[in-house]
């Protein structure tokens, strides 16, 4: 039973911060795309924007491996 | 960098400007009169009717250019009118006046042709939907044709259009209609000529298209329109033609020429400008600017070749304190280094007296992403890939960075993926049973994960501490306080769950919190209340290198994924194929995504602590003829 409990607490941390992490990313990438359309050398900095939020899931991750293997 | 002054005699002050422009090293920057000096003395030059005449000539030739297009600049004619007179421009600028004549001639009739052949076109389109129809057509002496277009929608139209051409003409009509594809209807009207104008009045002031055919095809008949209007576009096409080979000679002889003499009008327009941001005085032209110090020689040099001894450049003495404003940065690097400065100074580059980011980005930067891919085949697949560019486009600008980092991030690839041993993915060691040097990153994820963090901890303290010597350079002290204090609460931090992971005694825990407590308390005095917040910022800076650890698990994984579905088909080329496809698209995502996140730590984790935004980049006030590769008489080329 608590063996089920890690694996579900692991799926949660993972699986929210993921979908946290796809709500920044959609924000970011819509504004992002509007921003290219109007200058499209900003390419490069809105890739790397775009990748910021996946702090989230990273930390997520972590959380998640943290649950399952300490 | 040095802040200099070019001081000279007034009357000498284009040929100043001149000579500095060729010289092609001084960033210029407005006259900043010192202390005591006041506009009375060095005034800024007021409007010059010659500025506002160059600039009228450096734009009507820049029409003309535009015009004949894509020309290269003739490197002779370029040194040839650079060091020409204002006359002999002026006599250039009124020849490419009748250049400019004969190309907009030929422009316009390109164009009129080219509406032309449009109309023709449309008129074709029409006569093709409507030509299955001609044969149902009445052929009566005294009747007159008239085919009409309107949209789709208003097809429905067409039979109120018949009853009342059936009123106007008591019945003697007929009116055929067909779809025009994609969206289209026409229809033929045939009625009797004498109603002519009752028919053109019906239609008028409705949404009807009429299509009137042009002058030579009226009153030929509607089955002989087709080769008429073909033969008709086929005329225009080689009218067409000749204009183009007209202009195009017009390119070949004028081109290159007009286009160097617009380089040069576009750089006495520089200079004049250059002139309006000096001082004069009644006697002295002043140009204030920034050089390389090794190059101030050099620029004595030029310009004591260009206007003897009446010219002094003189430098202005450092002063205590920071480093001022509006200093330009130019990067020096060693070769391969340096292609790493555009990655740098990406976001932004690095102020004037600060610490250049590019030498520490080149070395994190591949390690990073070897980090991540780790794998000996997925790095030869990348070396391989970078050989075959490298051989495509050597002189692209592109390559001349791509090459370099790849290069160095193949390495580092190959390197990682000796120790962790992996050779697309588990294919090496199922294969060749090739063993990790150092880790297993399967196998090992937690200690992985620890590496990874504790890279992130020395490279976040790392940037703390280039952050106070950063502040300190540029003076400032609370600023320094602040980080060192972070730079103390992390260390704390780190103590303190060393304590509590029971790897460092428990008095040391006890210590870390008071120095956590303390480093707050000090930062929230030093930097506002952004310290504490900063803080916990950093606790999430350092834990995002769990990336380092997460992304390349991920890599791994696909990899291993790829190797299982290759192997589960039965046929052995299905298997090669899909492992293949499936590593391919590993290799893509995992090298992308790699370069994205080891820019991302870098960007925001490590260039945050430490990098001054908002540096000039240094660009100095070169003259075309550096651009073009020519050499002007006297110059250096």
């Amino acid at each position: 039973m608590e063996e089920g409990l890690r694996y579900i607490a692991a799926a949660f941390a993972i699986g929210l911060s993921g979908l946290g992490t796809a709500w920044a990313q959609s924000r970011i990438g819509a504004a992002g795309a509007g921003a290219i359309a109007e200058k499209p050398e900003l390419t490069g900095r809105m890739i790397v924007l775009v990748a910021i939020p996946e702090t989230i899931v990273i930390l997520g991750f972590v959380v998640g491996l943290a649950v399952l293997v300490l | 960098m040095r802040a200099i002054d070019i001081v000279g005699p007034r009357r000498s002050a284009d040929a100043l400007l001149r000579a500095v422009h060729r010289a092609g090293s001084v960033h210029l920057v407005r006259f900043d009169a010192p202390r005591g000096v006041g506009p009375a003395v060095f005034a800024p030059p007021g409007p010059d009717p010659a500025t506002a005449r160059v600039e009228g000539w450096r734009d009507a030739v820049g029409e003309l250019a535009a015009v004949l297009g894509g020309s290269r600049p003739d490197p002779t004619a370029l040194v040839e009118l650079w060091s020409a007179g204002e006359d002999r421009l002026a006599a250039e600028v009124v020849a490419a006046a009748t250049i400019r004549d004969e190309a907009a001639a030929l422009t316009g009739e390109r164009l009129r042709l080219a509406a032309q052949g449009d109309r023709f076109a449309a008129y074709r389109r029409v006569i093709e939907s409507l030509r299955t129809l001609v044969p149902h057509l009445p052929s009566l002496r005294g009747y007159g044709s008239t085919a009409i277009v309107v949209d789709a929608r208003y097809r429905s139209a067409v039979p109120l259009i018949r009853d009342e051409l059936d009123a106007v003409t008591q019945g003697r009509c007929e009116v055929v209609a067909a779809d025009l594809p994609p969206d289209r209807a026409a229809a033929i009207l045939i009625y009797p000529l004498r109603h002519a104008d009752e028919v053109r009045s019906l239609l008028g002031g409705r949404d009807i298209e009429e299509v009137t055919l042009p002058e030579s095809l009226a009153g030929v008949p509607f089955d002989e329109l087709l080769p008429r209007v073909d033969a008709e576009a086929d005329a225009i096409a080689a009218r067409i033609a000749r204009t183009d080979a007209a202009l195009g000679a017009l390119r070949a002889r004028h081109g290159s020429r007009i286009e160097s003499l617009r380089l040069v009008l576009s750089d006495r327009v520089a200079e004049a400008r250059a002139l309006r941001d000096s001082a004069l005085s009644d006697h002295l032209v002043l140009v204030s600017g920034w050089i390389p110090a090794d190059r101030i020689d050099d620029l004595r040099d030029d310009l004591a070749d260009a206007l003897g001894p009446a010219v002094a450049v003189v430098e202005r003495s450092d002063e205590p304190g920071p480093p001022p404003p509006g200093a330009p940065v130019a990067l020096a690097n060693r070769r391969l280094v340096r292609a790493f400065e555009p990655l740098a100074s990406f976001v932004t580059l690095p102020l004037y007296g600060t610490i250049d980011p590019t030498p520490l980005i080149a070395l994190t930067f591949p390690a990073f992403v070897g980090m991540m891919v780790g794998d000996v085949g997925y790095g030869v697949v990348l070396l391989l890939l970078l050989v075959l560019a490298h051989h495509l486009w050597r002189r692209s600008a592109a390559m001349a960075v791509l090459w370099p980092v790849g290069l160095v991030t193949a390495v580092s690839t190959i390197a990682f993926g000796v120790l962790y041993g992996e050779v697309f993915g588990d294919a090496g060691r199922r294969l060749f049973g090739i063993e990790p040097l150092w880790i297993d990153r399967v196998e090992a994820m937690i200690p992985l994960l620890v590496v990874a963090v504790s890279i992130g901890a020395a490279q976040v303290a790392l940037g703390l501490l280039l952050g106070i010597a950063n502040a300190l350079a540029l003076d400032r002290g609370r600023e320094a306080v602040g980080r060192g204090a972070l730079l103390g609460g992390m260390v704390a931090m780190f103590v303190a769950v060393g304590a509590l992971a029971r790897v460092l005694p428990v008095e040391a825990g006890g210590l870390a919190v008071v120095a956590i407590l303390v480093a707050l308390v000090v930062s929230a005095v030093a930097i506002g209340m952004a310290g504490p917040v900063e803080m916990v910022g950093i606790v999430g800076n350092v834990l995002s290198y769990a990336r380092l650890m997460a992304i390349g698990l991920a890599s791994v994984m696909l990899a291993i994924v790829a190797n299982r579905l290759g192997g589960l088909a039965e046929d052995v080329l299905v298997g090669a194929l899909v492992a293949i496809a499936l590593h391919t698209l590993n290799i893509g995502l995992g090298f992308f995504d790699s370069s994205i996140q080891a820019l991302r730590l870098h960007y925001v984790e490590f260039f945050g602590r430490f990098v001054e935004p908002g540096g000039i980049p240094y660009a100095p006030f070169r003259s075309v003829l550096e651009a073009g590769g020519a050499t002007a008489p006297g110059g250096r080329s």
